[in-house]
């Protein structure tokens, strides 16, 4: 005890020890301006080797003092930083920084509490500016505005309804059943992306059994809550190589998110409004009716003249209608303001916004709406110790429609799938629906009276920690201190009042869900840098981490609902269901990061990791990383000329992915009789000795910037491996039970990344910068130890995804006609490329644009089958099959026999973003110091051959089967007016 | 030397603190686990699991009956939509058992 006493006085001793005194005997001033004459305001100038320095004022202008023997390191975001001794320093020296074009003094997170310049990275780490992020064309949510632009990324909505909802793999398939999706850490909080049904199984029946979640019930992913005008920058650890030191969550890739913070310098106040309009991106279209037609539906003679006569009254009475274009033609209204308010002193950095947003939808009563608030706060209590606090509060609400597969036809595509455009589904005068006699629903009355809302309270709080331990020419020593809370509670509100027809047996169902879910997380390191001379220092760091996760759900599914009413109690019938689920994830690391005069940047790190969903909680699981990068033009072997800077590099790291929530437990379920509560063992085995999944990643790739930055290559080649992935394995009913978690199989994704990036035009008047890249990534399943297991879809007689020995681990299996399974294709694309330009004429107008192209991949296309069953397709009537029966006829007839159709390539090339802006600096108004106008198209013209509402689309949601299209919510473009203005 | 009393001083202590405390394990909290009941199971619990038991024979007991008759030569199932009552459970032609779920479930 009394040792502890003495650390922790140890503790507090070293964090507030004062400064070293400093001999500052010289007086150094000067002015920093970018090449073109622009004052820089905000760059750093520091003493290397220490905390102490100072900031530009807004005229670029600094003073310090310092040592004769320091060495002054000046530096600014975006520009190539400049080293000078103190004793050659003139009096008001003009410093010109130059443009870093090609990011290579970018500083990239290489561990838990490092970093390093993007010169020496052994890794490939792709990065989102906040102008990339979110200034071409705003997307409605942080995560729809990832699309796109994430070299190696596979990213897909699952569906177009309000508030988001978005798959990210990246470098291919991470697992099967367990986690598939990054890590998102915002200022050092492990931050929360689950997807929380809101119990519309109990309405939709569209899995089986009577569950009132399941995986179709399209919720949106909680990472959508951010916002992107928040946010800095982006970098993304793509794989075990890069994101090995975050352990066990960071299998599936790492997305740091660093939000804007106060400098130094003037406060600037910036209000920016944004006003846009939300339509549907594609409609399929409807079947024409005739006479013939209509009477073509009918069961019988009687029934087919009586649907002639139908038709023939609608025809006459002018009600032939496109219910299509009523329920999915909505013009959504779109409105965004955010204030922020940004600046500082030198020691205190603060930034403020404060922004809200509402959104209409293509669907009436449906849309979006997000407001927040965030305030961060940097501050260098003194030369040692400095701290950064960084808080958000976000209230978002999504009304998201009922959409997607059911089977009980109360879903808008599911009814209209079946609503020829002669049925009359509009209200009476009384405002009362008719029934639709050609469903179980009808679509306008559904979207006039249901509700399905989810509504989050959010609070992320993040601290980051420095303090300078020791200090001597040759050595210091920090402790990083990073953590924080992501705390939220989500309300999801499910109404289906009494009056709706597909209600007409449960009489009116209210489904209330109430989650809240805390997750927490720290991180405890020291660092020390270790200058052996000026061409050799090391970093080593070693800390501790820890995870936890506290999630509860609960759902009550209220039947028999009294008429106006949505409190559950106010109902005949009362069905509850909860899920809790909870982990703590514990690390240990150590890294060493040496730089041999930048010739040689060599990294080797090892983590602990153990996890409480682990089968043995006690033991840590060993994970390694390693990497190297060697750069040939500092080392001599290139001469100067024509490449600045080349560079080759190989990175190995692992990690882990931890088993599902509750996999090692043989639950039981309840089985009550006679007033006795009682216990049954359930159908599922446990395994006590489940293990986490274990990926083990190999890049290498070479990096040449050419022509003073002005243009740049990356060539990236990733093996990545996944060890023991998780799979759930039916068992024979022999054995006493359905199915068990197993550690069952491995897999591998290699691919290959590249990627260019160029200043073609600079001149005066006109500046084009680029950039262009191209992925792709091919999966094998190397080795499984039980029989082949299909993962998603509706089975072989529509094509489902397949795991199998020796194939892609996203394949797609289905029918060939003649009655054998086969493989129809694969989910995963061809290749993948994007581009994004930005052109500026005059300084003063820009033009951005982002342009994506996926090459190949298939969709498993129900909704297309959907329509034909239901005789409403488009294409119905055309003749282009050999029997010479109507298309719709045709395909109908092989549902369930023959999947070729419906496995369809969902290849698509998609003018993401594009935006013009226009920036007033010289303005009448004196407190007015800058006006920014623009226009924006947001997934505005997309080639494709795929035939359904769009390409990307996920019926099940996040998981491995993706792509898989059942009537989802078509998704949007938009169009928006920017104006802002700066104070 | 100073760098190495900070490793003594501060991470050493914390490592073992950190690696020896914060082991944790929290079970299945949605539901009573065999692995709970396994060892030492109380009398409340006891009773859950005959009531369940009860509750379980109820309900499969018609199943199980079909079974150890037709095993048993007791009676012949005749059944239009199952026919493997009378091929793999009497072992008709060349049938035989298999691990399907038909037999002791629904």
């Amino acid at each position: 005890m009394r040792n502890l006493n003495r650390t922790i006085a140890g503790w507090i001793i070293l964090c507030l020890l004062p400064a070293l005194a400093f001999s500052q005997n010289k007086t150094i001033s000067g002015n920093i301006s970018d090449p073109s004459g622009h004052p820089i305001q905000g760059a750093s100038i520091i003493i290397k080797q220490t905390s102490h320095g100072t900031v530009s004022d807004a005229e670029g202008n600094f003073t310090l003092s310092a040592s004769a023997r320091a060495t002054i390191v000046i530096s600014s975001a975006g520009f190539i930083s400049q080293s000078f001794k103190a004793d050659d320093w003139a009096d008001n020296n003009r410093i010109v920084l130059k443009e870093d074009i090609a990011h290579l003094d970018e500083v990239v997170v290489t561990g838990l509490a490092t970093t390093v310049k993007r010169r020496n990275l052994a890794n490939a780490v792709a990065t989102i500016s906040s102008k990339e992020l979110n200034g071409g064309a705003p997307a409605q949510t942080f995560d729809a505005a990832l699309e796109g632009k994430i070299s190696g990324a596979s990213i897909n909505a699952n569906s177009g309804a309000p508030g988001g909802g978005i798959s990210v793999k990246l470098r291919g398939t991470t697992s099967i059943f367990g986690n598939t999706q990054p890590l998102y850490v915002v200022d050092g909080v492990y931050v929360d992306n689950t997807s929380t049904s809101a119990g519309l199984n109990a309405v939709t029946a569209a899995a089986p059994g009577g569950a009132v979640t399941s995986t179709q019930d399209n919720p949106s992913s909680r990472i959508a809550d951010l916002r992107a005008e928040d946010i800095e920058n982006i970098e993304i650890l793509k794989g075990a190589s890069a994101a090995a030191i975050y352990g066990s969550k960071a299998a599936a890739g790492v997305i740091i998110i660093t939000t804007k913070k106060g400098k130094a310098g003037r406060t600037k106040i910036s209000v920016s409004q944004d006003i846009g309009a939300i339509t549907a991106r594609h409609l399929l279209g409807v079947r024409q009716y005739n006479a013939d037609r209509a009477a073509s539906r009918g069961a019988d003679a009687a029934d087919s003249a009586r649907l002639r006569q139908d038709f023939l009254d609608a025809q006459a009475a002018g009600h032939i209608y496109n219910y299509e274009k009523e329920v999915y033609g909505n013009t959504g209204f779109a409105r965004n303001t955010v204030l922020s308010v940004s600046g500082g002193t030198a020691n205190t950095g603060v930034y403020f916004s404060a922004s809200q947003k509402d959104e209409g939808g293509i669907v009436k009563n449906t849309g979006y709406r997000n407001s927040s608030l965030r305030l961060n706060i940097d501050h260098r209590i003194n030369d040692n110790i400095k701290i950064g606090i960084s808080t958000n509060y976000v209230n978002s609400s999504a009304d998201r429609g009922l959409t997607g597969n059911d089977n009980v036809g109360a879903s808008f595509g599911v009814a209209l799938s079946s609503t020829p455009d002669f049925a009359q589904l509009h209200p009476d005068a009384r405002g009362d629906y008719p029934a639709n006699p050609f469903g179980t629903s009808n679509p306008l009355q559904t979207i006039a009276q249901m509700t399905n809302n989810e509504s989050v309270n959010r609070f992320i709080t993040g601290i980051n920690l420095e303090a300078l331990l020791q200090k001597n020419d040759k050595s210091n020593t920090r402790f990083i201190a990073r953590g924080g809370v992501d705390f939220y509670n989500l309300s999801t509100t499910a109404l289906f009042p009494g009056t709706l027809q597909f209600q007409a047996v449960n009489k009116g169902t209210s489904i209330e869900g109430g989650t809240t879910n805390l997750n927490t997380n720290y991180t405890l390191s020291l660092v020390n840098t270790f200058t052996a001379s000026d061409k050799l220092s090391f970093t080593t760091s070693a800390g501790l981490t820890q995870e936890t996760g506290d999630y509860k759900n609960l759902i009550n599914v209220a039947t028999q609902v009294i008429s106006g009413q949505s409190n559950v109690d106010q109902a005949g019938a009362l069905n509850a269901t909860e899920l809790k689920q909870k982990y703590v994830n514990q690390g240990l690391f150590i890294q060493e990061e040496a730089n041999i005069n930048d010739l040689f940047s060599v990294t080797g790190g090892v983590r602990f990791d153990r996890s409480s969903n682990n089968g043995d909680v006690a033991k840590y699981y060993v994970y390694p990383k390693a990497g190297v990068s060697w750069n040939l033009t500092k080392m001599g072997i290139l001469k100067d000329g024509i490449v600045d800077n080349l560079k080759l590099r190989v990175a190995y790291g692992q990690a882990n992915n931890v088993p599902v929530y509750g996999s090692k437990f043989t639950s039981f379920g309840i089985s009550n009789i006679s007033g006795f509560p009682g216990l049954l063992i359930g159908s599922r085995e446990g395994r006590a000795d489940i293990k986490p999944e274990r990926q083990a990643e190999l890049e290498t790739g070479i990096d040449i910037s050419l022509l003073k930055g002005r243009l740049g290559f990356v060539f990236t080649y990733y093996n990545k491996t996944i060890q023991d992935f998780l799979l759930l394995n039916a068992l024979p009913s022999s054995s006493g039970f359905f199915s068990q978690w197993l550690n069952a199989g491995d897999l591998r994704n290699r691919g290959v990344e590249l990627g260019m990036t160029a200043r073609p035009i600079q001149t005066k008047n006109l500046v084009w910068n680029t950039s262009v890249n191209f992925w792709l990534n091919r999966s094998k399943v190397t080795r499984l130890s039980i029989p082949s297991v299909p993962t998603g879809g509706f089975g072989t007689g529509f094509g489902t995804f397949q795991i199998q020995e020796g194939r892609s681990a996203t394949q797609i299996v289905g029918l060939d006609g003649s009655g054998n399974v086969v493989q129809l294709g694969d989910a995963e694309p061809t290749f993948q490329m994007n581009t994004y330009n930005e052109i500026t004429f005059f300084e003063k107008l820009s033009l951005r644009f982002l342009l994506h192209w996926k090459q190949g991949g298939r969709n498993v296309n129900l909704t297309q089958i959907l329509n034909d069953l239901g005789g409403t397709s488009p294409d119905y009537d055309k003749v282009t099959n050999k029997q010479n029966i109507p298309d719709g006829e045709y395909r109908a007839g092989l549902a369930a026999s023959d999947a070729r159709p419906f496995v369809q390539n969902s290849g698509y090339v998609r003018l993401r973003e594009i935006g013009l802006y226009y920036s007033f600096t010289h303005l009448p108004i004196n407190y007015i110091k800058g006006l920014r106008v623009g226009v924006s198209l947001n997934n505005f013209f997309t080639a494709t051959k795929y035939k359904g509402y769009d390409p990307e689309v996920s019926n099940f949601g996040t998981g491995l089967s993706s792509g898989v299209d059942v009537d989802p919510y078509p998704s949007s473009k938009r169009a928006d007016f920017h104006i802002s203005l700066d104070f | 030397m100073k760098k190495n009393t900070i490793l003594y001083r501060l991470l050493l202590p914390s490592l073992v603190l950190f690696s020896q405390a914060c082991k944790k394990d929290y079970g299945d909290l949605n539901h009573a686990t065999v692995e709970n009941f396994i060892a030492n199971a109380t009398v409340p619990q006891l009773n859950n699991l005959v009531s369940g038991t009860e509750s379980g024979m109820r309900g499969e007991v018609t199943l199980y009956l079909d079974d150890v008759g037709i095993l048993g030569r007791d009676f012949y199932r005749l059944n239009g939509a199952e026919p493997r009552y009378v091929t793999d459970m009497v072992g008709g032609g060349q049938a035989t058992l298999t691990g399907d779920n038909f037999y002791i479930g629904n």
